[in-house]
């Protein structure tokens, strides 16, 4: 699988490539018992810090996407945190379909829907620690 | 590859130099052993000889052997500064007390290599130009020799390690301009006898070469510890 | 990541009544890559000459790898586990490449022909070429040869990419990242090239005029460093003073762009008293990062 990351995006490396591999998974892309690649073979690969590399392993594995056996690497487990979390994503894509499909429409490019989507995340998370 | 080995790898230039001295003071010297004149009266003119090189080149020779070391890591040359390379040496795992006393030793051990060499080659060469020398005063020289360079040595080994190469050169080569003012002074006070045996010296000289050699010693010890690079 | 390897406290040194350090206290966990960030002249050459005692400090501690740095007998055993690249890329200049390997070789036991081997292809670089002879990029590919191949704890670089062209950089970041992986050594690095920092870096440690701007792990500085644009109905100049406490105000037209370190939330909720139209919440890069705590310091 090919990472793509943009260190200067702002967005903490380690959510980018968890993103990554979190959207292979939801494509297809990755499928149960692939194999991810080492945490330095990547590292050098993508040319990024190793201890970024697992951090990103750590949180995917406690999340459930993957599987770190000792000594033979990171596997993907192939199941979606449970089906629920399937089931909400499918429920929800329609939405974004229209949106996304919408704000194109709009002439907002790419990056401009993406950030749109990055602020109302960042207002929804600001309310919830704003209630705490 | 040892600290000796960079050692001598920094010492090179100054050996060729060193070596480029004594061909042209021994040649030269044993050319004029060739005039009748000196050849039928050998002895005053070894004694110039042993005068001149206590006096002036064997300490001009251990000014050479002292410069370089920690703090200009330069082979040869007027170098204003630290060299760039001092900070890459002080970063290895050797303590500065080391890197200056190998070196100091190595340059220490080039200039016995230079006197033993200009005294005694000149000395044991000079009845093939048909002078004969005695071969006590040919070994009474030597340490009449030994003890002026090894002050001076001393003295440059202090010089080079407290200021850079311009500043610790410039004031070496006058020290060796001024100090040797004293050696011939010396002969003068003991008259028409040239000291070129440790007998001849006055033990004043002796203490007072002693004196500055052991104390730049001790001050460069100093110095080297407490330097800010 | 609890041990420490780098630790300062308090580190204060001038020249000539001149502070290049004003009490310096600044930390790298063990295993990090942490970039060294500042304008020239803010202290960084400075703190590595004091942590390697190439100079003494006034005042103030430092450790490395649990050693204490100002202390002589100490300070060898610390160097004896430390790779370092100086400012000023140079060799003895009466050796060739070789012999300033096989120098450097003598003095660690736990030197890594293998990695020597490799980055002598890699860099292009050749044993019998004379140290006089080399590029300033050579120069620099042959300090990060010996850095990375000595089988170092501990590596401080200052400005290791000063000299090298794209390519070098790139063979650069990837050993870095490489040696890191394999051998989990603590990396510190000064550079201005803060986009590549970004990519190697997990910890940072910015530096202004002689003391420390930010400390801490690239991901938590991130999360917490945002620029929010709030778009206003009238001038947003007229509003301005009401972010002041929040961070950097920068007013432009309608706009209002809050540089926000861990008040985003504030931000928002303030913008939204004030009848704000839109709120943009935006990440900011490193770069940014720097540039705006500078500014604010100047």
């Amino acid at each position: 699988m090919d990472f793509r990351l943009n260190p200067n995006s702002g967005v903490p490396i380690y959510l980018q490539l968890m993103e990554q591999v979190k959207h292979g998974i939801e494509t297809g892309a990755l499928q149960h018992g692939d194999q991810l690649p080492g945490i330095r073979k990547l590292a050098e690969v993508i040319v990024m810090n190793p201890n970024t590399v697992a951090k990103a392993y750590r949180e995917l594995e406690h999340e459930g996407y993957i599987e770190v056996r000792h000594g033979a690497g990171a596997f993907v487990t192939g199941k979606l945190n449970n089906q629920e979390v399937q089931d909400r994503m499918d429920r929800a894509r329609p939405i974004f379909e229209t949106a996304v499909t919408q704000a194109a429409a709009l002439g907002l490019n790419d990056e401009e829907i993406r950030r749109m989507v990055e602020a109302e995340l960042q207002k929804i998370e600001f309310r919830k620690g704003a209630s705490h | 590859m040892s600290l000796w080995r960079k050692s001598w790898l920094e010492c090179r230039p100054r050996v060729l130099l060193t070596a480029a001295l004594w061909v042209v003071t021994s040649a030269g010297t044993l050319g004029l052993f060739g005039m009748p004149k000196i050849s039928r009266d050998p002895i005053p003119f070894w004694n110039v000889y042993i005068l001149t090189l206590a006096g002036v080149v064997a300490p001009l020779v251990a000014m050479i052997l002292a410069g370089s070391g920690i703090n200009s890591q330069t082979a040869s040359g007027v170098l204003r500064g630290t060299h760039p390379s001092t900070h890459f040496m002080l970063s290895l795992p050797v303590s500065r007390r080391r890197s200056l006393w190998v070196r100091a030793a190595l340059g220490g051990l080039l200039l016995l290599v230079f006197v033993l060499l200009s005294v005694c080659v000149v000395g044991f060469l000079a009845p093939i130009r048909g002078a004969e020398i005695p071969s006590g005063r040919i070994i009474s020289a030597i340490p009449v020799v030994l003890l002026s360079s090894y002050s001076f040595f001393g003295l440059g080994t202090l010089l080079y390690t407290w200021l850079d190469e311009l500043w610790g050169g410039t004031i070496g080569m006058a020290a060796v301009g001024f100090l040797c003012g004293g050696f011939v002074s010396v002969s003068e006070e003991v008259g028409v006898h040239i000291p070129v045996g440790l007998a001849d010296l006055p033990w004043p000289v002796i203490v007072v070469y002693v004196a500055v050699g052991l104390i730049s010693l001790g001050g460069a010890n100093i110095v080297v510890e407490r330097k800010e690079y | 990541m609890s041990k420490l390897d780098i630790e300062i406290s308090g580190l204060r040194k001038s020249y000539g009544g001149v502070h290049a350090l004003d009490g310096l206290s600044m930390s790298v966990p063990s295993g990090a890559i942490a970039g060294f960030v500042g304008l020239n002249g803010a202290g960084k050459t400075t703190t590595l000459r004091l942590l390697l005692q190439m100079a003494r400090p006034d005042a103030g501690t430092a450790s490395l790898l649990g050693l204490n740095a100002l202390h002589a007998g100490e300070s060898l055993q610390i160097r004896a586990r430390t790779a370092f690249v100086p400012e000023k890329k140079d060799f003895f200049p009466y050796m060739n490449v070789g012999e300033v390997i096989d120098f450097t070789k003598g003095l660690y036991p736990k030197w890594r022909a293998d990695l020597e081997t490799r980055y002598l292809t890699e860099f292009g670089l050749k044993r019998p070429q004379a140290v006089t002879q080399l590029s300033k990029g050579a120069l620099a590919k042959l300090h990060l040869l010996m850095a990375f191949s000595r089988g170092a704890e501990l590596i401080l670089l200052d400005e290791p990419t000063d000299g090298l062209d794209p390519l070098g950089v790139d063979i650069f970041m990837q050993a870095l990242v490489g040696l890191v992986a394999e051998s989990g050594a603590t990396v510190l690095f000064s550079s201005h090239r803060l986009n590549e920092m970004e990519q190697v870096a997990d910890h940072i440690c910015m530096i202004h005029q002689g003391r420390s701007l930010m400390n801490g792990g690239l991901d938590d500085l991130k999360a917490s460093c945002r620029r929010v644009v709030l778009l206003f109905q009238n001038d947003a100049a007229l509003v301005a003073g009401e972010f002041k406490a929040f961070g950097t105000v920068k007013p432009d037209g309608r706009t209002l762009t809050v540089f926000a370190n861990g008040t985003a939330e504030a931000v928002v909720k303030k913008g939204g008293a004030l009848g704000a139209k839109s709120v943009d919440v935006q990440p900011v890069s490193l770069r940014e990062m720097f540039l705006e705590l500078v500014q604010r310091n100047v």
